[in-house]
């Protein structure tokens, strides 16, 4: 369905694909890996000739998709072949309405009306998605908007589909939505799918071939089991492989579970909780509560944390967790008590409360503006009133190597966010909080930054993360807050709420129930076979 | 679940024009006013619950402004000594030699108050048209059924209104962001917003171009739609000088320059004709549009019953549309006027029940 002959594409010198070859058979479900930076996105584009149809640089070699060159069709002609669906749906939508929306693609192609309005009813059952059919599509919640947007290229009836990233925004629930959706269109339609995914357990039980893409401009198609156990990205199931010692990475928990019953291997009881080590309070809320005009969108919340704690904050996409953040910030209006660090955040100037607490929101390159990584620095030194250098030293300390003349623009996700983390932590700030931190990073980053965040609670400061990453969440956090409607419904010891929870478990966890485990790293002294 | 079937969009924009036209044909305060409520009734009555349509407001507040600042103009710039009753008298600045001509201040005539406030009504209720239109038809909409050969242009447009209110929340977005390190300043604002218009704005050309936008435009035949558009606008523009140069158009003793008719038809032959054959050369669908049937012709039809009868005026007894206000007097009530306000309300109940209709291929 999908061939790539001889294809090297560069961007100036640099090769990002070298001299790749390689078949992706109809009706396969294939899941692109690899770290950042090392051209999936290009890969994706070139399937559809967006690459280098739009975005520039040189393409040597041929793609076929359904037999038609790239080189000579344009995108547009490849439309009725190849649906691309990009990372961040809510830019690509052209109308204001569910349903135009989906017939957009359709108009374009000048598919018979009487067909055209079969098709939409045909695209917005599939997707399940006919009783939004009236909405506007920026009232949807961010999963609903995924799905109209794949339905909005399925509607076109391609015989391929592209994803760039589809569950990355997504809580754990509307992404098992997106892909339940996506599985039933290669199962029952017989669909090729190509989707890149950093989250990788959230899709790779899905797959029936991966294609990782190691960094050199090479790149390795195979079945998924056996192309995971080599590749350099680690869900935890290829953790949980490689600490068991088995050739194959299982691709679901049920698999993992088989295998381990099949091997006969039990855990022994987990040790004690750890007592929190925190003594001081660092950060207290009372009964706040956040409202945009009628919508209550945080009520009464009551959070305590002391020194050295971090807290996973988690709920679904609109649940209130940015909005409960903000408001612990003080910069969004809120009612009730808030103390960071022996006083409300709300009484104080911008520039004085960054020494009592720091945030860093969802989009981290908003804080950027500046033309260098070292003016950056520097102007952070000045803002915070801190040593020159300062800001400096704490990117250098995230062991996180970025050149003082590049530009911020240029730099990757988790580079943008490491220089941001170095700009807020500069005023040496008692309370850290973090909005969704883990989109668009790959598993070493995630590693990086979980380990940061512990040495940064070890050394004495509180931190709050919010984040639909379970895996992160169970990682990085000994203590779990869940916020539902607005509303806190459990706080907690991670342990104790993660592995209860069908939706917040990660995945070893699943494994292992009902013993209690959240990660790999405390398998080695608990195994009993 | 099925929609209500609405007037197309363009049929309220004929309609509204239309009366505006009636409009300008008339300072009579008695019909001006008849016709302001005429039209309201029916944008309220009618209208739906689009953003648009709540805006309706502001054009009355707009109107209201006009009339205010004409009046307020008339009090301090346009007296004469020569008036027969002086409401009151400012004080009069007197201004040097060579500003003569233009007075400040003096008595202020009720005669001549009454004809601005005349004159300034008319252009109120032709701002109150107006709004009704927009109030009526949904721009988007209105949009979606232009000629094809427009319609790249009107899915730029589209696109522009969609992008406005988003450029706005990510400048809200960027704000609270940059407060986050303490000051705000003007280019540490703009310079993330613009990144993120253009990064929008790419992602978006990027999303249409793989859908196929322009995927059946064909470059062959460009060159004659093109000459064909720039006769007919040449055309166009002569014909409408010619017509504007004769004088008052529908008053009976002017007299039409010969020539002005046949420019503007052989104007409007060549834009026709070069839409068309623009229009042709894209092959593409349209969903679900809104239909043209009898209702839309009934609503056009009120509109140029309220603008003939008002002709018919004219030319029987042009006194009764502009009264005089000197002597001070009630103005008169032209009765022959009266069935085309009621013909300019009547939309209020041609409601045209139904389904949407199946798509129909507009373009081939």
């Amino acid at each position: 369905m999908i061939t790539f002959d001889q294809v090297t594409v560069r961007y100036g010198d640099r090769p990002v694909l070298d001299e790749v070859s390689l078949t992706i058979p109809e009706g396969d479900l294939c899941l692109v890996v690899g770290r950042t930076g090392v051209g999936k996105s290009t890969l994706l584009g070139a399937v559809n000739g967006l690459v280098p149809h739009f975005t520039g640089g040189t393409l040597a070699g041929r793609v076929l998709v359904n037999g038609r060159d790239t080189r000579t069709h344009r995108p547009r002609d490849l439309a009725d072949v190849v649906g691309m669906v990009t990372q961040d749906p809510v830019r690509s939508f052209v109308t204001d309405n569910v349903e135009e929306e989906i017939a957009f693609g359709m108009e374009q192609l000048g598919i018979e009306p009487r067909a055209m309005r079969k098709r939409v009813e045909e695209t917005l059952d599939l997707m399940g998605i006919a009783d939004l059919r009236d909405r506007t599509l920026t009232d949807l919640s961010g999963g609903q908007q995924q799905r109209v947007a794949i339905a909005a290229v399925l509607a076109a009836q391609p015989r391929i589909l592209v994803l760039d990233e589809p569950t990355s925004a997504l809580d754990p629930t509307a992404a098992q939505d997106v892909l339940s959706a996506l599985t039933t269109l290669v199962h029952e339609v017989g669909m090729t799918v190509l989707l890149a995914e950093h989250r990788l357990e959230r899709v790779m039980h899905a797959a029936d071939s991966v294609l990782w893409l190691p960094g050199d401009g090479s790149a390795e198609v195979g079945p998924a089991a056996e192309v995971l156990a080599r590749a350099d990205v680690h869900p935890p199931l290829a953790d949980l492989a490689v600490t068991l010692g088995w050739p194959t990475v299982p691709l679901s928990v049920r698999e993992a579970r088989r295998r381990v019953a099949a091997e006969g291997i039990t855990l022994s009881p987990p040790g004690p909780l750890p007592r929190p080590n925190g003594h001081t309070e660092r950060l207290r809320a009372e009964r706040v509560t956040v409202r945009y005009g009628n919508l209550t969108a945080v009520h009464e919340a009551d959070l305590s944390i002391t020194d050295g704690e971090i807290v996973a904050l988690m709920g679904r996409n609109g649940a209130g967790k940015s909005s409960l953040l903000w408001a612990l910030q003080g910069s969004l209006r809120s009612t009730g008590t808030i103390t960071v660090a022996g006083v409300d955040p709300r009484t104080l100037k911008p520039h004085t409360v960054r020494h009592h607490v720091a945030l860093v929101p969802q989009n981290a390159g908003d804080l950027l503006y500046l033309s260098t990584v070292g003016d950056e620095c520097r102007t952070a030194d000045t803002e915070s009133g801190a040593a020159p250098g300062t800001a400096r030293s704490i990117l250098n300390r995230l062991a996180i190597d970025l050149p003082e003349e590049q530009h911020p623009g240029d730099l990757s996700e988790g580079q943008k966010l490491a220089l941001v983390l170095a700009i807020q932590l500069t005023p040496d700030p008692p309370v850290l909080l973090l909005d969704e931190p883990t989109r668009g990073l790959d598993y070493p980053t995630k590693a990086r930054l979980s380990a940061l965040l512990a040495e940064l609670a070890a050394a004495g400061r509180c931190v709050v993360v919010s984040t639909h990453d379970v895996e992160f969440a169970a990682h990085v956090s000994s203590r779990m807050v869940l916020i539902a409607d607005g509303e806190i419904i459990a706080d907690g010891p991670t342990r104790e709420l993660a592995c209860a929870s069908p939706v917040y478990a990660p995945q070893i966890a699943k494994v292992f129930t009902p013993h209690e485990v959240l990660t790999c790293d405390e398998l080695p002294t608990r195994l009993q076979r | 679940m099925s929609r209500q079937r609405r007037i197309h969009p363009w049929a309220w924009w004929g309609w509204a024009l239309l009366v505006a036209a009636a409009t300008s044909l008339t300072t009579n305060p008695l019909l001006l006013i008849l016709l302001a409520t005429a039209v309201t009734m029916v944008a309220v009555v009618r209208r739906g619950d689009s953003i648009w349509a709540r805006g309706l407001w502001a054009y009355y507040v707009f109107a209201g402004v006009i009339i205010a600042f004409r009046l307020f103009i008339h009090i301090i710039f346009g007296n004469t000594s020569s008036t027969a009753t002086v409401l009151f008298t400012l004080p009069r600045v007197e201004l040097p030699e060579w500003m003569v001509g233009i007075t400040l201040g003096g008595p202020v005539g009720a005669e001549q108050l009454l004809a601005a406030t005349y004159s300034a009504m008319q252009l109120a209720v032709l701002i109150i048209c107006v709004g009704a239109a927009n109030a009526l038809a949904n721009p988007r909409r209105a949009l979606r059924s232009v000629p094809s050969a427009l319609y790249e242009v009107s899915v730029v447009i589209v696109v522009g209104m969609t992008m406005a209110p988003q450029l706005v929340l990510s400048a809200v977005r960027v704000r609270r962001a940059r407060r986050l390190r303490g000051r705000t300043t003007t280019a540490s604002v703009i310079l993330p917003v613009l990144k993120d218009a253009i990064e929008r704005s790419l992602g978006l050309a990027a999303g249409m171009e793989s859908r196929g936008f322009g995927s059946t435009r064909r470059a062959t035949g460009r060159r004659w739609s093109t000459v064909l558009m720039v006769l007919g606008s040449a055309a166009l523009i002569l014909g409408g000088y010619l017509l504007l140069a004769s004088g008052d158009v529908f008053a009976t003793h002017t007299r039409l320059h010969p020539a002005a008719p046949w420019t503007i038809l052989a104007g409007v032959g060549c834009v026709v004709a070069g839409l068309w054959a623009s229009g042709r050369q894209l092959r593409v669908t349209r969903y679900r549009p809104d239909p043209w049937r009898l209702p839309e012709w009934a609503v056009l039809a009120c509109g140029l019953a309220a603008l003939l009868m008002m002709i018919v005026q004219l030319r029987t007894d042009p006194g009764l549309l502009r009264p005089v206000t000197s002597p001070l007097g009630w103005p008169p009530l032209p009765v022959l006027v009266l069935p085309g306000v009621l013909a300019a309300a009547a939309p209020m109940v041609i409601d045209p029940r139904g389904r949407m209709p199946r798509p129909v291929v507009v373009a081939r």
